[in-house]
């Protein structure tokens, strides 16, 4: 724990450096500021999502602010600060998102390599590394069988380093990022994988991913595949009660495939995601069901009428028991719903960007089952409804 | 008579949609590849060959000459290019590229600035700080 707040001390006081190097010594072209500020808004007929949503909630918020500066021709410094409201799943704390220091050793027309050390994005689909970010996404939720909200410090970045590099090919770019590191937890990882907040903590990460993109020169097709292991040692300070689970380790495999197709006005885009989880070694319930692996894929279609204007519609489907698709085994040996194990979300949305600062979207889900619903905002097990619907508005501002 | 308007309208036409790229002086390259060229416009190359830093510069993105040299000259819809800073801008990978307000200013730019790179209209007149870089 010390450790921890050892490391956030460090970065944040890197990050401050940073700016504060920005203020003092370059001139207007070497160091940029972003930022960007997202109001939520969310309706459901039943379930809680993005807070008490039922009686509808505002209570989605995201802030950031990020700057990059160039020290010199092949060494870039970059941080970004990220608050995130959400619900009971995430607190609005102000965290550091990344900041790294980034230096490419190889630079030729033929492509480039470089090397990232710091806090850094993990490298995951298509949408990862700018997720927070209303700008960057598609939706105002992006398909939450493979970008979890309710797990998300795992999936956001990690302190350790990442080596990437292009290579130009006749028709297109390769281009492959590889991540070593300790990927960031908290509560909601325990909350998203051992389903509650036991006694007891992840208290040591590690992991890679490697993340392979071609595209052709004019990215009409994208195709990336990404593939890691993340491990979470649990630590329980006494003996576990029976149940409960005791010292192991979390071991978890993911493989995400990735194809999307653009033309002037529309895009096709779907992932498939497949995550093996291990948590035998962790004992109590676990150790009933030693190892499973969940299967999620969404197929989306954009369609950029103006400009401003878009719209788009999305079928975004999960397993958590890829061997269980109905939930019937976990209802039988756990007393859980079965329909707490998938869900199936129809989803339609419009977007409006009357600037390059503004961005407005709506979007509307029709979900069957609560596989991944939070159980922070819906912590009775038996009040979960199967059947539900999600209106969603949302507002951002950027500079 | 139609065949003098269409000729005449041949001899105006490409004055109006067609853009060149400018680089400063410094910059040792007389040619590059248009996957170069892409490479350099949606921010992933930051170092010229010769070691200098490259410089990128554009006109606001809504405009239309922005988005025509988008089109006609990186091969690529202009919504893309906003994607790929969007994304290596805030998942701190790269910067964003200089906006300009008119070619005028970004002939000043380009001409003022070492390993800067731009484009201006082919009317435009040229600088003695600024060059022609030829699209293969």
């Amino acid at each position: 724990m010390l450790r921890l707040y050892w490391l956030n001390r460090w970065f944040s006081a890197l990050l401050f450096s940073l700016l504060w190097v920005d203020f003092v010594a370059a001139d207007d072209i070497d160091w940029e500021v972003n930022g960007f500020v997202t109001q939520g808004f969310s309706l459901t007929d039943d379930n809680n999502f993005y807070g008490k949503s039922e009686s509808g909630s505002f209570d989605f918020r995201e802030l950031g602010i990020s700057s990059t500066t160039r020290l010199s021709e092949r060494f870039l410094v970059s941080g970004q600060l990220v608050s995130r409201r959400a619900g009971e799943v995430d607190d609005g704390k102000l965290s550091v998102d990344y900041a790294l220091v980034d230096y490419r050793f190889l630079e030729q027309q033929w492509g480039h390599a470089g090397i990232q050390v710091g806090r850094v994005k993990n490298p995951f689909g298509f949408y990862n590394t700018t997720r927070d970010v209303a700008f960057t996404r598609p939706s105002i939720m992006l398909p939450q069988s493979l970008y979890f909200d309710r797990a998300r410090n795992l999936e956001l970045s990690s302190d350790g380093l990442i080596l990437y590099g292009t290579k130009m090919l006749s028709g297109g770019r390769i281009k492959s990022e590889l991540l070593a590191g300790a990927p960031r937890k908290d509560k909601n990882v325990e909350y998203a994988y051992l389903n509650d907040d036991w006694p007891g903590s992840f208290d040591q990460t590690r992991g890679y991913l490697w993340r392979t993109e071609y595209s052709l020169n004019d990215y009409s097709f994208i195709g990336a595949f990404t593939y890691g292991n993340f491990k979470l040692d649990f630590d329980h300070p006494s003996t576990p009660a029976p149940g409960a689970p005791g010292d192991g380790r979390l071991d978890l495999g993911v493989i995400v495939l990735s194809l999307q197709y653009n033309w002037d006005k529309w895009s096709l885009t779907g992932e498939y995601f497949r995550q093996d989880v291990d948590w035998g070694s962790l004992g109590g319930v676990f150790a009933l069901k030693p190892e499973t692996a969940s299967e999620s894929f969404y197929l989306q279609l954009e369609h950029r009428l103006t400009s401003e204007l878009s719209m788009f519609a999305r079928r975004d489907v999960f397993y958590i028991d890829k061997d269980d698709k109905d939930g019937k085994k976990a209802e039988a040996l756990l007393g859980v719903p079965a329909y707490n194990q998938y869900a199936f979300d129809w989803t339609l949305g419009v977007g409006w960007e009357p600037s390059s600062h503004w961005l407005f979207r709506a979007e509307w889900h029709k979900v069957e089952g609560t596989g991944w619903l939070a159980t922070q905002d819906n912590p009775d097990q038996t009040k979960k409804k199967e059947n539900w619907d999600l209106f969603l508005l949302q507002a951002t501002y950027r500079f | 008579m139609i065949r003098l308007l269409l000729f005449l309208l041949l001899l105006v036409l490409p004055r109006i949609v067609s853009s060149e790229v400018i680089v400063n002086s410094s910059v040792s390259l007389d040619s590059v590849s248009r996957q170069y060229l892409l490479s350099i416009f949606s921010m992933q190359t930051r170092v010229w060959p010769d070691g200098q830093s490259v410089r990128v510069y554009i006109l606001p993105p809504h405009k239309a000459e922005h988005q025509m040299f988008v089109k006609k000259e990186l091969k690529l819809f202009p919504y893309q290019l906003v994607k790929i800073w969007d994304r290596s801008v805030f998942s701190g990978s790269g910067q964003s590229p200089m906006v300009v307000e008119s070619f005028d200013e970004m002939l000043d730019k380009v001409s003022k600035n070492k390993g800067a790179i731009g484009y201006i209209s082919m009317d435009k007149g040229g600088s003695s700080d600024a060059k022609t870089l030829l699209v293969k």
